[in-house]
Order: structure tokens, then sequence, then C-alpha cells
């Protein structure tokens, strides 16, 4: 196991072993470290520019740390100050080889005007994490884009991104996404340009993606996930915060669920907590504080919105919401729902609800129950929920129902039970509350 | 040329606990396609027909930029992905370009000034969105080295050439 200094001020003789003799070429050092837990020191002033585009084909599994050579080599981020590209230039750079990478305080940079990218696990097999590095897309061809993967929809990579910077240069430019995607922590960078849509393409080996406490602020009112990649992809922002009127979703193609979905876990752009959204081509669930079941707890609803493409047989289907219980006698677990702007009831082939429980005595297996209207039965209204009176924010005009289990059930143990909304009218607009009652 | 012909915004009624209010843009393109943007939330004191009329001008400004790309593409051909390159080469060769690229650094065999120029056009190679058609000659260099690798046939390559000029 050995250790690579580099150093684009360097005047010794090249060989990496000390910082007098650092290599004054990142390649070098990639080159040098052919053994598996390698180290490779930058000094994080080092303007390491780039004459070609370059793929950086790790060798082994290799740790790249950007350090303060001069305060006893202590981890240093790059910031902008220092390097690995060009400052005037555009050359694309790449980083491969089948390894595991680590990389803390590494800017890469591209800059100029024409198209090229930053390419991270460009190698299938590719298993690289970023830390406190910073990504400078600074070239401003719309073109330019930080990609992950190897661009083929059928190889493997992952990237993982901790308190790192991520920064573009046009609203045109965003992330192809061909590789596992876990985001912790750090941010778009507003020194830069705010994409109009995040992920602008990605593939079927990109799912899930993860991003947890990321400042995406600077998006604006951009789109987090947009309608050219391709597969199921499920893409999750958890306690971030997102920009004004961001979009989450849009609108899919092909339009049903072999499409790409987004879930909001407690984001928000200003100060607020606790909001939940998921988006889907059916349609989406959104957190309304401004109408809500009075006495419930959630202080919110769950604003549900479909589109032309749910149906009776294939409706916009809500996440799970789970509740502890603590009973073991029958019940009718339910959840009320308000239909605002009409007193027509929502029959139970518009609106019902799916639980899944446990009933078997000694056995995790859930069982499945639903108030849906049989497949070949007419359509019944739903029942008369709490009453509008018991919401609020209402218009004067509305309809209170609640869903349940169709029939009672009697759990066989204490503990979690689940509950969901199908809505298989198009078009529609349904709140819920999102906390599900038995009493 | 493709741009929004038609931009409509629906706002609820009701306002939330902040005053924002939750807002879904439906934009329409020449083509009659349905862009809709939403619902998402529009902070109190914004103007939700402002940020539609910003969405609407990046999604000109994004259909000109495609629409450019397409009528370049349109006057050779369109390009092939790189899946569908190596689609042309067949499994058999497609697993020796493979393993040469993952083995040639450690081949005493090929000279040094050979592998620096391998190593560039296979890193090219990767920085390579797509592959033009017809082929350019560095690809053609390529499928020459292979060649002599006996990796491919002159057959295999000529097929592989008229498919990219037909």
């Amino acid at each position: 196991m050995a250790t690579y200094k580099v150093w684009s001020g360097a005047t010794g003789a090249n060989n990496g072993t000390s910082w007098t003799d650092a290599y004054t070429s990142f390649a070098s050092a990639v080159s040098a470290a052919t053994a598996s837990g390698d180290i490779i020191l930058v000094h994080y002033t080092s303007q390491l520019n780039l004459a070609a585009d370059t793929t950086f084909t790790f060798l082994n599994n290799v740790s790249v740390i950007s350090v303060d050579k001069d305060a006893s080599d202590a981890p240093t981020a790059m910031g902008t100050g220092g390097w690995i590209g060009h400052s005037t230039t555009t050359y694309g750079i790449a980083l491969a080889g089948a390894y595991r990478v680590y990389l803390y305080g590494i800017t890469l940079r591209i800059a100029a005007s024409s198209t090229r990218t930053i390419n991270l696990a460009a190698t299938d097999g590719a298993d690289q994490t970023i830390e406190n590095c910073y990504l400078w897309v600074g070239t401003t061809a719309s073109g330019g884009s930080v990609i992950l993967g190897t661009g083929s929809s059928s190889s493997n990579g992952s990237v993982r991104s901790k308190n790192s910077t991520w920064r573009f240069g046009a609203a045109s430019q965003g992330i192809t996404l061909g590789a596992r995607l876990l985001v912790e922590g750090g941010s778009i960078s507003s020194a830069g340009s705010a994409p109009s849509t995040l992920f602008n393409s990605f593939y079927p080996n990109a799912a899930p993606v993860w991003f947890r406490g990321v400042d995406l602020s600077f998006l604006g009112s951009g789109t987090l996930v947009g309608s050219a990649g391709s597969g199921a992809v499920t893409f999750n922002f958890d306690r971030c915060l997102l920009g004004t009127s961001y979009v989450a979703l849009a609108t899919q193609t092909p339009a049903n669920l072999s499409a790409a979905e987004v879930y909001i876990l407690d984001c928000s752009t200003g100060s607020a907590q606790g909001l939940y959204g998921y988006h889907n081509a059916q349609g989406s669930v959104v957190s309304d504080t401004g109408i809500k079941l009075t006495a419930s707890a959630a202080g919110q609803s769950w604003k549900i919105t479909t589109t032309a493409n749910a149906s009776f047989y294939t409706p916009f289907v809500t996440p799970w919401i789970s509740f502890y219980h603590s009973g073991t006698s029958a019940i009718t677990p339910r959840i009320e729902i308000l239909r605002d702007g009409s007193t027509t009831a929502y029959n139970n082939d518009e609106v019902w609800a799916e639980w899944l429980v446990k009933v078997t005595a000694s056995s995790p297996l859930a069982t499945l129950y639903s108030d849906r209207r049989g497949l070949t039965s007419s359509a019944a209204a739903q029942d008369t929920g709490a009453g509008t009176g018991s919401w609020t924010g209402a218009s004067g005009t509305a309809w209170s129902g609640k869903c349940d289990s169709g029939a009672s059930v009697t759990p066989a143990s204490v503990g979690d039970l689940s509950g969901r909304l199908c809505v298989g009218a198009a078009n529609a607009t349904v709140y819920a509350s999102p906390e599900p009652l038995v009493a | 040329m493709t741009h929004i012909v038609e931009s409509t915004f629906t706002a609820d009624a009701h306002v939330q606990s902040d005053g924002s209010r939750y807002v879904t843009e439906r934009h329409v393109d020449n083509l009659g396609r349905v862009l809709t943007f939403g619902p998402y939330l529009c902070a109190d004191g914004m103007n939700p027909a402002t940020v539609m009329a910003q969405r609407a001008a990046r999604l000109d400004a994004e259909f000109a930029l495609r629409d450019a790309e397409a009528a370049q593409a349109a006057q050779g051909r369109t390009p092939w992905s790189k899946l569908e390159f190596r689609d042309q080469l067949g499994s058999a060769t497609e697993q020796a370009l493979d393993k040469l690229i993952a083995t040639f650094e450690a081949n005493p065999g090929i000279p040094d000034n050979t592998k620096d120029v391998m190593r560039t056009g296979f890193a090219r190679y990767r920085e390579a969105l797509y592959i033009e058609r017809p082929l350019r000659s560095e690809v053609l260099a390529m499928l020459g080295l292979l060649k002599t690798l006996g990796a491919i046939t002159q057959a295999q390559i000529d097929a592989i050439v008229a498919a990219a000029n037909a």
C-alpha cells in the first residue's frame, strides 16, 4: 500500500515519493497507484491542467485525498482555487476503472464553451465515492453535463456523493444518470447556472436514486426529474431544501407506471416541515395544509390529483400509510376523504382504500383488504364520512366520505397496519386525511 | 420549429398555511403535445403567470436546441448510439474489443507508441456520446486493429461500413 503525491508546483523528480518530488500530473499518480489501498494525495492549490479529453482509469481500489501539504497534509478541499481539468479550455474528464475509488476534496473542472462532460463511474463495475468534492461543469455548451455511468443501460455503476458541490454552466445542462446514485449533503452551486431540469436523462440501471439533506434551492422553478429518461426509476428526495415553485416530475412518456416516479419526503422551499409528495404518470399526492381534517394530528391532508391516465383498472395508487395498532379485536379501518367543489359522492370505482393486515396468528403474512367495487359489480357511493363540518378550509360546496376495509378485520397481533388510497377517476382531486382511523 | 402555442395554469382557490398556493401549468406545443407541470407550490407573492411565462420561454429554447440537433443529424445520417454500434460488431468481436481495451496496457508485445495511440483512441470512444455515420476514420482504424488481431474479418468490416452508409 503506497502513497503518491501530486502537486502542480513541484519541481523535483516527478516520481510522487515526496512533495518535493511530487507528480505534476494526476494521470501519472493514477498510473502508479496499482495496489489496492494505494493513496494519492493532491496538494489542494494544484491546478492540474489537462491537454486533452482525459479518462483517468484507476487500476485498483484507490483513494484520492486533497490535502494541505503545508499543514501536515491536513485534508483540505480544492474548492474553486484548485482543480483537475482546465479553467479556459474545454476538455472532458472521465473517472474509470472497475474498482472502489474514493475522492475527498477534489475539484473536476471543465470550462469554455464546447460540449464536454464530467463522467463518473465510466466503467462497467465502477464504484466511486466523492466527498467534499466540486464537480464544475463550467462550459456554457448546452450539451455539457455530468454523466454517471457508462451511458449504457446494461452496465453496473455506483456513485455516492457526500457534501459535494455540483455546478453547471447552462440551464440546459443537467445530470445524465446510468448508475446508482446516492447524494448525501451538498448543493447545486449558485455560482453557476441553474439547470431547468436536474435529471434530464436516465436509464433503468439508475434505480433507485436518493438525495438526502441536499440544498437544491438554486434550481428555483426548475424540474427535478424530466421526461427524457427511460425506465421505471424511482427518485427520492429526503429532507432537502428545494427551489421556489419547483416541479417534481415532468410529464412522462410512456404515460404509465413504466416511467419515473418521485417521492418528496419532508422537503420544502422554505421553513415548512413535514411536507410529503409522490408523483408518477397517473397522478400525484402532495401535502395540503389549507384543507385538512380538523381533528387530525397530521395538520394536513393529502391532496390527490389524478391525470388523464388514471382508470378503474389502472388507478393512481398512493404510497402506503403505516400506523401502529395495539388491539387484536375486530376493526374497520378507514381513511376520511373530501371532495371539494361538489356535493356528489365518489363511488367505489372512483376512490377506494386498500389495507394490509396480519390476520393469521404466528405468521408474518399480511392479507390485502379493499372496499373497491367488484370487477363486474355496479358502482356504489362510498359511505358518508365525518362530515364537511369536520374539515377545515373546504369551500362551501363539498362532500365528506370515507374509504374503509370493506369488511371488518381482526389483527392477529399488535403492530403495524397499512392503508392506502386508489383513485380510478381521471382528472380528479381528492383530499384525504393521512391519519387512518380505526375507531 | 417546435414551440409552445398555448400556456395556461390553474391555481387552488385555497391557500396553504404559509400563504402559498398549488398551481398546475399546462403547455401545448404546435404539434398538439401537452406538457403538464405541477402541482407545484407557488409562493405567496409570486405571480404564477410569470412563472408560467418563464417556463414557456425555457421550453421554447430547449425545443430550438433539440430541433437544431435533429436537423444536423438529418443532414448526414442519424448517429448510432454506442450500444447500436456494438450490436454491429457481433458478440465475439464485441468481447474481443472489450478484452483488448482491458489488457493492451499490460501486453509486452505492443510498443509503447502504439499503446499511446490505442489509449487515446479508446478514451475518445468512451468520451463519444454517439458514433457518427458514415464512420469516422478513427472508428475504421479501430476496426482495422481488431482485424489484425483476428477478432473480425474484412467481410464483417465491409458489412458494418455498408450499414453505416445506408
